[in-house]
């Protein structure tokens, strides 16, 4: 069992107009408030070690946001050094940066190489320049190439995100899209259907009909499609939104779905430790405050902390591992037999075993593609 | 001490302002301190106060002193407004001599008026016009009294009042003093007391309220219920201020209450005679319009365990609703629930929302039903209030369906649309005449099932909102009826079946479906949703299967957030009733009603 550390940056450019991530915008931040942010997250490091009874070795460390180069990637450096400091790291341990095509300078990769980094998530979201544009996306096209071909020059194990399913979505451009970032032959796509969240620009945009509701049916279609054109290569379709080549799987996002604990750093950040799950302020700068008082509770900059009943750890461990490819081991199940399961579930399982929804290989279960589309409805029957 | 005593109600449409002119009668007369007064203190339970309702009535004894010099004692019965529950204005009457008939200065004569009016002038009240609401900027006494005056009431004898302001309340007293009756009845002849309505309390068990005719009644006389032949002692007797507050002796001509710890509702049945044990009346008073409920639905319980728990909130809430009529009846979709009768349209909603409220069930009511009486081809006569339990056309030789006779309110230009309305409902034209010179009052003989639908709605929406209705029933009258059935996947499902007209029945059976498939959500297969008259599909319509439902985005770890948005999902899907493998929403129900047509 691995053990996660999310790093949460809260800061970009602009925000795009489909994000309600927590996120302010880096021209509200003096240099003085970069610094200090740094400094509460050593803080936070320091006081999270100091619960623990005794060392920890993490295999995974995911520095997200937000856009983390752009506070710069001396600050970058500095937080890896503290987690070095603080934390032991196993030996292969994955270490993820998020980027953005306008970061991708040669001396930002530079600093990213000084900082430790082995793993480099891309936001492309797409190779399109008007769907860049519907999105809010500060870059274009031209830009993500060649911020791919920089970065492809300096590093290995990169990972692009791509979106589909926006508004007024062209058929043609989503298979445009991945034909395009197959040609760069990345290590790893997660392929996101764009959720229209409340209160982000792109509700509002709908909202006031500058731009149609998502098409359901085109998502769906999409979705479809992404499958077929990925199944006979190399990348493996191994959680819902994730496809990667053989071993290049994000052990990161992959401690989440098997239920593995982590601990989440920085104003927005989640994490989850001993059965208890915690979100820290999303505000930054209430965040560096916090972090310069006395700490005081195991998160002390939480704005929510919950401990889970039985009955919710074992709802989570199995809906979480279902969205996985190598799906559920019965016997995993905190609280729950796997006779237990069976008597719970076996007749529902059956029957969507039967639509070709649902698998199963001994004491493993798991979800088809088709059942992946679909997941939601299937893991209802789950929740407590 | 008769001669002090008087008896009266009010009577008026909804929102007339009756509540709150029974509020000013009670402050003016200082039968509850400021600190007391309470808005609207009579309306007493929650639904009544959110709805601006009358519900259950109730009596307050207010002691007044008249110019005269005189105590009096003024026992105010409350009526309900509503056209549902005409039948327990026919009982506030029974024991009044008297009513202030209150009508909006603004708003003049509605149905709701007509109708109570008519019930009054049958029970030989005196009648008291009183014009409320002339605080209102565009209040016009002048022509509500051609109004009044048409109506067959002297219109120099109307108040003019606000009960807002509290202006004429002394003169409404006054005029209760002087206008209305004292009761007469025989302080000296054997105990004939009408119950006129009862209350069930947990701790003193069934409370009656009478209206003593003649002779007294005394705290540890035994009395003897006269239909039920049942015999108790009486506990204690009360009047109410509006608190219950006990008095020793209730004597003819009197208002109050009667305490007699009997825990089972139906020996203390409204409309019978309370009598003396050991002096016993000879004959018992008559009694009155009982109530037969008109309109019947299907209530089940979403979750089928909830069954018994049904079964109590039911036979709780029939204690204080002699109204409410249900027996067990089971469906193949719904499981085991209860077939309801009720008064009407409010009286169903109020029941089901006081089940979910009070009683924490959750429900799925079928679409509302009139009672079918069918006769069969074999000569055997039939009462059918669920449609699923329709016989087969070629058993039936003819369906009578329930008529009413509708009065309807309207001014003059409104009139055309709501003519063509009363058409579409399948309504006789009987008669139409001014009530002055810009409103028409139309009578038609209407099926009760068609307004069931949706006529209210509609009729407000054809007459911007300024048509006022209220219906009786007229009878039984035979008409071409057919059972329109829905399958749902292939499968009937008893519980969406209609009894509708021929003529209607394709139309009815494509909106039918069509709203259907707006509220079915989609599903993991295609699921097609028809409309049948026996064996003979009359519309299609499909609801595709869903092709994606996925959270396919990372939260960067938030797994709570993925759990809500999953809790959310499961809390709407936990409101649906699974037919086989199709998950199918409450509303669909009663979508029936909700067709446009």
């Amino acid at each position: 069992m691995g053990r996660g550390l999310y790093i949460h940056i809260p800061i970009c450019r602009s925000k795009c107009y489909y994000c309600d991530f927590a996120s302010y915008p880096l021209n509200r931040f003096t240099e003085r408030d970069l610094d200090l942010y740094v400094l509460a997250i050593e803080y936070e490091l320091k006081h999270l070690l100091s619960q623990e009874t005794r060392p920890v070795e993490l295999t995974s460390v995911y520095v997200g946001g937000g856009t983390p180069p752009l506070i710069d990637t001396s600050r970058l450096v500095l937080i890896m050094e503290a987690v070095h400091k603080y934390f032991d790291l196993a030996t292969g341990c994955e270490l993820t940066v998020e980027l953005n095509p306008l970061t991708c300078t040669p001396e930002t990769l530079r600093g990213l190489a000084k900082a430790g980094f082995n793993r480099f998530s891309l936001g492309v979201q797409s190779f399109d320049d008007y769907t860049l544009m519907k999105l809010g996306r500060a870059h274009s096209a031209q830009e993500a190439r060649a911020a791919i071909g920089l970065l492809k020059e300096n590093f290995d194990n990169i990972s692009f995100d791509l979106i589909y399913g926006v508004p007024d979505d062209d058929p043609a451009r989503w298979k445009r899209d991945l034909e395009t970032a197959l040609e760069f032959d990345p290590d790893h796509l997660s392929l996101y259907s764009l959720q229209v969240e409340e209160d982000t620009p792109l509700a509002q945009l709908i909202k006031r009909g500058f731009c149609d509701p998502v098409d359901e049916g085109l998502q769906a279609d999409q979705w479809d499609w992404a499958c077929d054109r990925l199944y006979p290569t190399d990348y493996r379709h191994y959680e819902i939104s994730n496809w990667a080549k053989p071993g290049k799987e994000s052990r990161h996002n992959l401690g989440y779905w098997l239920y593995d604990p982590y601990y989440g750093v920085g104003a927005g950040a989640s994490g989850f430790l001993d059965g208890q799950r915690y979100r820290n302020t999303s505000d930054p700068w209430e965040y560096t405050q916090i972090m310069r008082s006395s700490l005081k509770g195991r998160f002390p900059a939480a704005e929510f902390v919950e401990r889970l009943t039985p009955e919710q750890m074992a709802a989570e461990r199995i809906i979480l591992a279902l969205r996985t490819a190598d799906g559920l081991n019965l016997e995993d199940i905190p609280g729950m037999s796997s006779a237990e399961f069976w008597r719970r579930y076996g007749e529902k399982l059956t029957y969507y075993r039967e639509m070709g929804l649902v698998w199963r290989r001994r004491q493993r279960i798991g979800l088809t593609e088709a059942g992946m589309a679909l997941s939601n409805r299937i893991f209802l029957m789950f929740m407590p | 001490m008769e001669s002090r005593l008087r008896n009266f109600c009010i009577i008026a449409h909804i929102d007339h302002g009756k509540s709150t002119l029974a509020d000013r009668l009670i402050e003016y007369t200082g039968t509850l301190t400021e600190r007391e007064m309470k808005d609207q203190v009579l309306d007493t339970m929650d639904l009544e106060r959110e709805r601006g309702i009358t519900i259950k009535m109730q009596a307050v004894r207010l002691v007044y002193k008249a110019k005269d010099g005189n105590e009096y004692v003024l026992n105010l019965i409350d009526t309900p407004g509503h056209v549902d529950f005409s039948y327990e204005v026919s009982r506030s009457l029974a024991a009044c001599e008297g009513a202030l008939l209150v009508v909006d200065a603004a708003q003049g004569v509605e149905a709701q008026t007509l109708a109570n009016l008519y019930l009054a002038l049958e029970n030989d009240l005196e009648i008291i016009p009183v014009i409320n609401k002339i605080d209102l900027p565009n209040a016009n006494p002048e022509r509500i009294k051609e109004e009044l005056a048409e109506i067959g009431l002297d219109p120099d004898e109307a108040i003019l009042a606000s009960a807002k302001t509290g202006e004429g309340v002394e003169e409404i007293l006054e005029a209760v003093v002087q206008r209305i009756p004292a009761p007469t009845g025989q302080e000296n002849g054997p105990l004939k007391a009408l119950i006129f309505d009862s209350q069930y309390d947990s701790y003193r068990g069934v409370i009656a309220y009478i209206r003593v005719v003649q002779g007294q009644v005394r705290t540890g006389d035994t009395i003897t219920f006269m239909a039920s032949k049942k015999s108790f002692d009486v506990d204690g007797l009360g009047v109410f201020t509006p608190k219950l507050m006990p008095v020793k002796t209730l004597s003819a001509g009197e208002v109050g209450c009667l305490i007699t710890g009997v825990k089972n509702v139906k020996d203390v049945r409204v409309g019978d005679t309370v009598t003396s044990k050991d002096n016993p009346a000879d004959a018992p008073l008559p009694g009155y319009r009982k109530a037969t409920p008109m309109v019947f639905s299907g209530v089940y319980p979403v979750d089928n365990d909830a069954f018994t728990d049904l079964r109590d909130a039911l036979e709780r809430l029939q204690l204080n609703d002699a109204a409410l009529e249900f027996e067990p009846e089971s469906s193949a979709a719904l499981g085991f629930g209860f077939r309801c009768g009720f008064l009407g349209l409010l009286h169903m909603e109020i029941v089901q929302e006081r089940l979910e409220r009070e009683y924490d069930l959750e429900l799925i009511t079928t679409a509302p039903s009139v009672r079918y009486k069918v006769l069969k081809t074999d000569g055997e006569e039939l009462m059918v209030d669920n449609p699923a339990f329709l016989p087969k056309p070629q058993e039936i030789e003819a369906i009578f369906e329930p008529y009413v006779k509708g009065f309807i309110i309207v001014p003059q230009n409104y009139v055309g649309p709501v003519m063509e309305l009363a058409q579409d409902k399948r309504g006789e034209f009987v008669t139409m005449e001014y009530l002055d010179t810009s409103r028409v009052r139309l009578i038609y003989e209407l099926p009760l099932s068609e307004i069931l639908m949706d006529f209210f709605d509609k009729l407000k929406s054809r007459s911007r909102g300024y048509a006022s209705f209220d219906y009786q029933f007229s009878g039984y009258k035979e008409a071409n009826l057919v059972k329109l059935d829905i399958l749902v996947n292939g499968k009937p499902v008893d519980a969406l079946s209609t009894i509708v007209h021929r003529d209607k029945a394709y139309h009815r059976g494509r909106e039918l479906a069509k709203k259907l498939k707006e509220i079915i959500p989609r599903q993991l297969f295609e699921v097609p949703i028809q409309a049948a008259i026996g064996n003979k599909i009359i519309a299609r319509e499909t609801v595709k299967a869903l092709r994606k439902d996925v959270l396919a985005k990372c939260y960067g770890g938030d797994i709570t957030r993925k759990r809500k948005l999953l809790e959310k999902q499961k809390e709407g899907k936990r409101r649906m009733k699974a037919l086989g493998n199709v998950e199918i929403p409450q509303e669909a129900f009663m979508a029936v009603l909700q067709t446009d047509d």
